[in-house]
């Protein structure tokens, strides 16, 4: 892995080895001034709540970046930097703690509906990975790995899982055209982990009669991992090749069920020329409904029910501040299905959404925290008298699904016993067809 | 990688973060041993982040006071910080308890190092009894959160403070707060029945009664804790009266040609027997600075905002009342819209800071009587000062106003910011002169006290060391500024250092703000 990523020669990181945040500032410079240090922000952090440390609070990462680009002051200069130092008590400030602070977020964007002072977080905390890995800040080794794994050709997902077994599921089953107008973009995680969503979306799409096709094999990972850790070095070359890909098939609407993909496909336009329409499958299928193409026959089974709603931050809450939130689309489809007449909500739904915990990569950085996160979710879920937990993102519910299951283990000796299933909005059409 | 060797000064690539001072400290060890090694950091990087608040005091202020803390602790309860205590009274070790750190007088910076004890950690709401109208709280809930989950439940929580998104119930304790809802409801020192405390020597105490009044013979214990700022012991647990929610919640708002006529209007209002939920009022520099920032406000003199709660039918009759009051003093009243987004807007009084950036607040009480007064004080004080800022506050009861005038600073430039500080220092005195008083006193302020009490400081002063005869407990607050030499500040002393800094401060070229490349949304 580590050859081919060599054969790249472009890798930022061993070209400038040398960090020197205080001439290099950070983008947002501003932000950081302007933040008043409320501590609004860790009101909603989901990373917050369940750690408590101030070094993983907006707040108090905004104050290590001021911190870390702060020129020496006047103190330190007549009397020197050590001496100032154990005046002061302050000590040097370890540039790998720093980091793994700054990368311990799911990039959820919460903190943005709150701040006092309107820093857009949904873009910040990106954009300083960004500058910290720019300026040979080394990030989290199992990025790096995944980075790696994108970029080698055997593999081109962050997984290490073959080429030839991101179709393996629909080969056979499903002969899609080499040309169509619809472009099912499948992504990393459904092609490879959460294959139900891809097979329910595959039933779902040729039950409509939709004239559609996939990259196959071509298909290459969308580079969300690359652009949430900061290596951004070759999202260009994925972009072209994806975007080639997509061209040579003459799509003119691209369709994925994987907000994470549908992010990063939207970014695409800013390094390539697109000519498509870029559509989550929740408002396709939104659209099909409307258009009466599915026909549902089977009721949602009731021992199942009531269901609850969470909505993924990235097709909700950030996709809002990128230009349009997906948040009715999926509600519209539920209230579609037979047998399912009514759906919960968190108490904090749709722009305040909180994270199920599997965002930002943070799953490669301390997955026990993004379980207490998700855990947390499930007993609220519980609490509302849920039986099932839908979402619209791969993501999410492979999360969601670890978490009860972590939950089911923790419960084995107790007498309570509870049930949940967690599904994808598309895995709830699909059974009633 | 990063080549360690060529690192610029201020960092450093090390990987272990516990262990980047002294890895087998002896405090470390004796810390975790009581609350487990998840909960205690003495990473430079967490001494860091625990050793400041909202104000942003330069690196200088360390020649006065080691603001950074030894070592950081989370306790889980008060077990936990019964233990801690009784290690810090053996070993003479200060203690810094803090809540949510957003009260700007240095409450929770330390004085002289040794351990801040972060309450956010107890973040539980314990019990919310619907029977007899109370909540049992650990000290680190927030107060926005404390505030939704009761009106969930049907039940509302008298008053927060206006940072209620950031602050915590026991850091409002600890400051004797008023704030959004005390017009009707009080301050938090009528919101409590009862408190739990960890004493300086680990001795854990019940102040009052959770079911009923605590309003009989014998010392009010309570009260004490009420604006200690941590001064006196730790607060582990609260118990607030809760009231049932009102049917409903409607803001008003009024718009003035000035501060003057809206003052008037405010007085006119608390002499008589209408009672608003909560009053609050901006001059039109509030709104003009709002538009600078790139948002949509208006151009008015002044804006005065009532918020009504209750039965519907009252507040109608109420509002209808307060409407004819106002008009008399020229008032034309806002859409509901307008007076819905007011409202919203009540957690975000320093938006402002962008501009500098920076923000200093002066905060002072003052009678209702002088309103209009202490308002052309505060406008006139800032226009001397040649600062750029507004005047605003609420009406905490019919006779006292909460004036948190604020003013934009440069924290880029040391002694502008620095001069500036003398802001504070001047509305203090004007309150004084109209009858008022400062707010809280923290860590810089400590000289007020005596103008304030008198003789009665020397009582205080009984109190303090009968329950923390050591001074472990947030030394260097409220009634003592000594600094870490051992050097006491006298009052007169800080005072004069003020003074001489609002003459720098008038000599100074007036403040521009200057907005960089930021969109608003
Ligand atoms: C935008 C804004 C608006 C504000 N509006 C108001 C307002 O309307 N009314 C008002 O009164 N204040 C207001 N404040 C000031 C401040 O937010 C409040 O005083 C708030 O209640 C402080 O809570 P905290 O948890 O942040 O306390 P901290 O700042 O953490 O602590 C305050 C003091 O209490 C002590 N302390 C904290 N927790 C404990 C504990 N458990 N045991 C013992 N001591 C403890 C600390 O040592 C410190 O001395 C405002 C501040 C901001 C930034
Ligand atoms: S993006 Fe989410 S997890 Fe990250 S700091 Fe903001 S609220 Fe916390
Ligand atoms: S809410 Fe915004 S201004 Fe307040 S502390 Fe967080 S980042 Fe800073």
């Amino acid at each position: 892995m580590k050859q081919s990523r060599k054969k790249d020669g472009e890798n930022p990181k061993q070209k400038e080895p040398k960090p020197n945040l205080v001439r290099n500032k950070p983008p947002h410079l501003d932000d950081i001034y302007a933040c008043l240090q409320c501590g609004y922000c860790a009101s909603v952090c989901p990373v917050y709540r369940e750690t408590g440390w101030e070094s993983l609070t907006p707040r108090g990462k905004v104050y290590l970046l001021k911190h870390l680009i702060a020129k020496d002051s006047f103190f330190d200069k007549i009397l020197g930097k050590k001496a100032a130092d154990f005046l002061t008590g302050r000590g040097r400030i370890s540039l790998e703690e720093a980091m793994t602070k700054i990368y311990t977020c799911t990039l959820c964007g919460r903190c943005e509906t709150i701040c006092h002072v309107d820093i857009d977080f949904h873009k910040y905390w990106e954009e300083i990975r960004k500058w910290m890995v720019e300026n040979g800040i080394k990030p989290p080794q199992n990025t790096i790995d995944m980075y790696n794994n994108i970029a080698n050709e055997e593999y081109k997902n962050p997984f290490m899982e073959p080429v030839p077994k991101r179709d393996e599921w629909y080969r056979d089953d499903y002969r899609l055209p080499e040309k169509a107008d619809i472009l099912y973009f499948i992504g990393c995680m459904t092609s490879y982990h959460e294959y139900q969503i891809l097979l329910n979306t595959l039933k779902i799409f040729t039950s409509a009669g939709l004239n559609f096709t996939t990259l196959g094999t071509d298909e290459m990972c969308c580079g969300a991992i690359n652009t949430m850790s900061g290596q951004w070095d070759n999202f260009k070359t994925i972009a072209e090749n994806n975007v080639r890909q997509i061209e040579k098939r003459g799509a003119t609407r691209v369709v994925t069920g994987c907000p994470a993909c549908y992010r990063a496909l939207k970014k695409y336009r800013e390094f390539v020329e697109c000519n498509f329409k870029l559509l989550h499958t929740t408002e396709l299928v939104a659209e099909l409904i409307e258009e009466g193409k599915l026909k549902f026959t089977k009721e949602f089974k009731e021992k199942n029910l009531p269901i609850v709603y969470h909505d993924p931050c990235e097709l909700g809450r950030i996709s809002d501040y990128e230009g349009k939130g997906i948040f009715e689309a999926p509600r519209y489809i539920l209230k579609n299905i037979p047998g399912i007449d009514n759906i919960l909500e968190f108490s904090n739904n749709r722009m305040d959404s909180v994270c199920c915990g599997g965002g930002g990569g943070l799953r490669a950085v301390n997955y026990d925290l993004t379980m207490e996160i998700t855990l947390r979710k499930i007993d609220e879920a519980i609490e509302l008298g849920a039986k099932t937990i839908v979402s619209a993102c791969p993501n999410c519910k492979a999360q969601m699904s670890d978490g009860v299951k972590a939950k089911k283990e923790k419960m084995i000796n107790s007498e309570e016993k509870f049930k949940m299933k967690v599904m994808d909005v598309l895995d709830v059409v699909a059974k009633s067809l | 990688m990063i080549e360690l060797n060529n690192l610029p000064n201020e960092v450093e690539n090390d990987s272990n973060h516990s262990k980047d001072r002294d890895a087998t400290s002896e405090i470390y060890k004796k810390l975790a041993n009581i609350v487990g090694e998840e909960r205690v950091s003495e990473s430079n990087l967490d001494r860091l982040l625990y050793s400041h608040d909202l104000a942003p005091l330069p690196k200088e202020i360390s020649l006065a006071f080691k603001t950074v803390p030894d070592i950081v602790v989370k306790p889980r309860d008060a077990t936990d910080v019964s233990r801690i205590m009784e290690y810090a009274v053996k070993n003479n070790v200060p203690v810094t308890p803090r809540g949510g750190a957003t009260w700007a007088f240095g409450g929770v910076v330390p004085a002289f190092g040794g351990i801040v004890l972060d309450m956010g950690s107890m973040q539980e709401i314990l019990e919310i009894n619907k029977e007899n109208l109370f909540v049992t709280v650990e000290p680190g809930v927030n107060w926005k959160k404390l505030y939704d989950t009761l009106l969930n439940k049907d039940l509302l929580i008298g008053a927060y403070p206006s940072s209620a998104p950031g602050a915590s119930v026991g850091g409002w304790v600890n400051t004797g707060g008023v704030g959004v809802g005390s017009y009707k409801y009080g301050g938090i020192n009528q919101l409590i029945r009862s408190l739990e405390v960890v004493l300086s020597d680990g001795t854990i105490i019940t102040t009052g009664c959770k079911n009923v009044l605590n309003n009989s013979s014998g010392y009010n214990l309570t009260d004490l804790f009420i604006g200690s700022e941590g001064t006196l012991g730790i607060i582990t647990k609260v118990i607030l009266k809760v009231f049932p929610a009102p049917e409903e919640i409607r803001p008003t708002s009024f718009v003035f040609l000035d501060l003057e006529e809206a003052g008037k209007a405010i007085h006119a209002l608390t002499r008589t027997n209408i009672t608003p939920y909560h009053i609050a009022f901006l001059d039109g520099a509030h709104f003009d600075l709002l538009r600078e920032l790139g948002k949509n406000a208006p151009k008015v003199g002044a804006m005065v905002n009532i918020i009504f709660g209750g039965d519907s039918k009252i507040i109608d009759i109420q509002e209808k009342a307060t409407e004819k009051i106002m008009a008399k003093y020229g008032a034309k009243k806002a859409t509901k819209e307008f007076a819905d987004h007011e409202w919203a807007e009540r957690f975000f009084e320093s938006r402002a800071r962008r501009l500098g950036p920076g923000l200093l607040v002066g905060e002072s009480f003052c009678p209702v009587s002088q309103i209009v007064e202490m308002s052309k004080r505060s406008q006139d004080v800032l226009k001397k000062l040649k600062m750029k800022g507004a005047v605003v506050g609420i009406i905490a009861d019919p006779n006292t106003v909460l004036f948190m005038t604020y003013a934009i600073s440069n924290e880029h430039k040391l002694i502008k910011s620095m001069a500036s500080m003398a802001l504070v220092k001047k509305l203090t005195d004007e309150a004084f002169k109209v009858g008022g008083r400062p707010g809280g006193f923290g860590l810089l302020f400590s000289g007020n006290l005596k103008k304030i009490h008198g003789k009665g400081v020397f009582v205080m002063d009984d109190i303090k060391s009968t329950l923390d005869p050591h001074y472990i407990m947030n030394p260097g607050k409220l009634i003592e500024s000594t600094t870490r030499f051992g050097i006491p500040i006298p009052g007169f002393a800080m005072a004069v250092g003020m003074n001489i800094l609002a003459i720098m401060k008038r000599m100074m070229p007036a403040d521009k703000t200057v907005m960089k490349n930021h969109e608003t949304k």
